[in-house]
């Protein structure tokens, strides 16, 4: 169980502005750090909230400014995901090969990666990039983040140029719609 | 590059065709101008019998098959390079199939019979070769977008069913394109005159407030196949090579690689028409008692022909085979031979108007309309002083044109 404390102090931080939530936000990630799991599991619209709240931040800025608390917040979204994917049915259908991913930001130090296995139906991901995967994704943070959180629709984002995407392309449409999925998951979570 | 016996049975056919059905007309058709809509379709759905087109059936193997297409755009364009491009550019009414249901009812059945005839919009009249920015405005209201803005030289846009358009998604404040189908929507049309390419029709747009819906735009089209479990290839019919060329060197980019080195076949296609004909009159032409052929200036000419019309034909092919095998070099290399070939089909075509002598400068000689097309070819698809910054920015890679 997290404990109803982390889960007013949460809460409370969705009432303060920007800036306030940027100060806040290094210390509260670092609590929820470890308890990410229970925390998307029985808190889905707060994890909805803060990553919301957090994708209308000035993402770059913030990473550079914080980059292990950078690496906490992934943590956390990559939980959301792992947890969406584990609960969706279209979702699990939809995995029906291996993928894997790095993304990296062109303008701040964030990484990521994200690995889609078939076997196990799961899409797991982390801070940090995995030697040699199918695709990389590079971009701003706040569309690579947005590909996540579902703010930026992955096809629709690629074919504006929002992002780049090196790899075979046959992979790439099989990711597509798993995130896509995934994304409008999360928006309605909210 | 070795043709498959498929592909020189399928070279065969056309050039049978072409010969009986287009060779004998074309000089009438174009003297009189844009051809109109009845007379363009009736070639297309007679090159569809070939396997020319973009309908779901056709498609698949034409645009698949790098070689067809290519073989295609310079087969027709010895004959008429006019009709080469009213077929090439409707090339957009591959869309149709994973557009808005409203336009998919509408339209559908003419694709599917190759008689929906597609139009690609990104010339603005105030942007001109600065395609990156446009002026063209998409405004999201509700499910739908909203079009205004002018596009100009638009390839069959007087009488398309569908017009691809690029535009500024306001929505997202990126570039996107929109497919406006014309029983849903209406917009205007000014048909424009030119030096050559006399038979195909070009036009000023103007959209007035075009309503489409979101479903249209382009990145939605990808989006809602992809979602319904469609390959990349299947959406847009190119062979998988160039699919991946679609995802390493941004989409427009890869259909440009594709579009120009069809335009450099089609330069390829002009020069041989030029070559043959000036060779045949320098052989039976006499002055000064002899064949103009034994006069050492006029084979200088015919070897300065041979020399553009052999290296341009190599060049193609290299472009092409870049293509087949989505290699990175695709795109330099194919905005290297478009510039290449136009300019070069500029000079050949005047030698061989040389060697025909005033007879050359008469209508009713064709080398007086090879001298116009030839002289086109280095406009539309980027001018040549485009492609030379395009190669000079994968070369260094650094941009001398934003
Ligand atoms: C027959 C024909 C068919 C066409 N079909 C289509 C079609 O189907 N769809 C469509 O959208 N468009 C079409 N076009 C438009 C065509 O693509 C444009 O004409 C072309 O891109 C050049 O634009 P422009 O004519 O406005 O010339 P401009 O851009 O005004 O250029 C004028 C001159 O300046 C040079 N120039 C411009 N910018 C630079 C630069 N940065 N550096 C150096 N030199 C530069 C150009 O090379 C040119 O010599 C067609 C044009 C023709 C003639």
């Amino acid at each position: 169980m997290v404990d109803d404390e982390l889960v007013q102090r949460i809460e409370e931080s969705f009432e303060t502005d920007d800036e306030a939530l940027e100060e806040e936000l290094p210390g509260l990630l670092a609590d929820i750090e470890g308890q990410s799991d229970e925390l998307v599991r029985e808190q889905p619209e707060i994890v909805s909230k803060i990553l919301n709240r957090m994708s209308e931040m000035d993402i770059a800025s913030f990473v550079s400014e914080n980059p292990e608390t950078a690496d906490q917040f992934q943590d956390l979204l990559w939980s959301g995901v792992r947890v969406l994917a584990e609960g969706n049915e279209e979702v699990q259908q939809q995995i029906n090969e291996d993928i894997t991913v790095n993304f990296e930001a062109d303008n701040c130090p964030m990484t990521g990666h994200v690995e889609v296995d078939k076997s196990e139906s799961t899409v797991t991901g982390g801070a940090g990039v995995l030697d040699d995967p199918d695709i990389a994704i590079t971009g701003p943070a706040d569309v690579l983040v947005g590909l996540i959180t579902g703010t930026v629709d992955p096809i629709q984002g690629f074919m504006q140029q929002q992002y780049q995407m090196d790899g075979p392309v046959q992979k790439g449409t099989r990711l597509a719609p798993i995130m896509n999925t995934l994304s409008e998951q999360a928006q309605v979570d909210q | 590059m070795r043709l498959t016996d498929e592909q020189k049975a399928f070279r065969a056919d056309l050039r049978g065709y072409l010969q009986e059905n287009v060779e004998p007309v074309v000089d009438e058709l174009d003297r009189n101008g844009p051809m109109d809509r009845d007379t363009l379709m009736g070639f297309i759905t007679d090159l569809r019998e070939l396997g020319v087109g973009f309908d779901p059936d056709i498609a698949p193997d034409f645009f698949g098959d790098v070689w067809k297409f290519m073989l295609t755009a310079e087969e027709i364009s010895y004959v008429w390079p006019s009709l080469n491009v009213g077929l090439m550019m409707s090339f957009p009414s591959v869309f149709v199939r994973f557009a808005a249901e409203e336009t998919r009812e509408a339209m559908l059945p003419k694709l599917e019979t190759g008689e929906c005839l597609g139009s690609l919009a990104v010339t603005e009249p105030s942007g001109g070769s600065d395609t990156a920015r446009p002026r063209t405005t998409a405004r999201k209201d509700g499910d739908e977008f909203v079009i205004d803005g002018q596009k100009t030289w638009v390839g069959n846009a007087h009488y398309a069913d569908v017009c691809l358009v690029v535009a500024h998604d306001e929505s997202t404040g990126a570039q996107d394109m929109f497919l406006v189908d014309r029983e849903n929507a209406s917009f205007e049309t000014e048909e424009l005159d030119k030096l050559g390419w006399k038979g195909v029709s070009n036009a000023k747009i103007t959209f007035d407030s075009v309503r489409v819906p979101a479903d249209n735009r382009l990145s939605n089209i990808f989006s809602n196949a992809i979602m319904e479990g469609y390959d990349m290839n299947e959406i847009v019919p190119f062979p998988e090579s160039v699919t991946q060329l679609f995802f390493e060197q941004k989409p427009l980019n890869a259909t440009f690689s594709f579009m120009r080195t069809g335009m450099s076949f089609m330069a390829v296609g002009i020069m041989q028409a030029a070559m043959d004909e000036a060779l045949a009159y320098a052989t039976e032409r006499e002055t000064f008692e002899k064949p103009i052929a034994q006069h050492q200036l006029v084979q200088e000419k015919l070897y300065d022909m041979k020399s553009g019309l052999e290296t341009s034909r190599q060049l193609s092919r290299r472009a092409a085979e870049l293509l087949e095998s989505g290699d990175p070099d695709a795109r330099l290399m194919s905005s290297l031979a478009k510039g290449y070939t136009s300019e070069t089909s500029k000079q050949v075509a005047d030698d061989a108007l040389q060697v025909f002598g005033a007879e050359g400068l008469k209508p009713e000689n064709r080398l007086e309309r090879y001298y116009r097309d030839a002289r086109v070819m280095t406009i539309p698809d980027g001018t040549t002083e485009i492609q030379k910054l395009i190669v000079g920015s994968e070369l260094t890679d650094m941009s001398a044109y934003h």
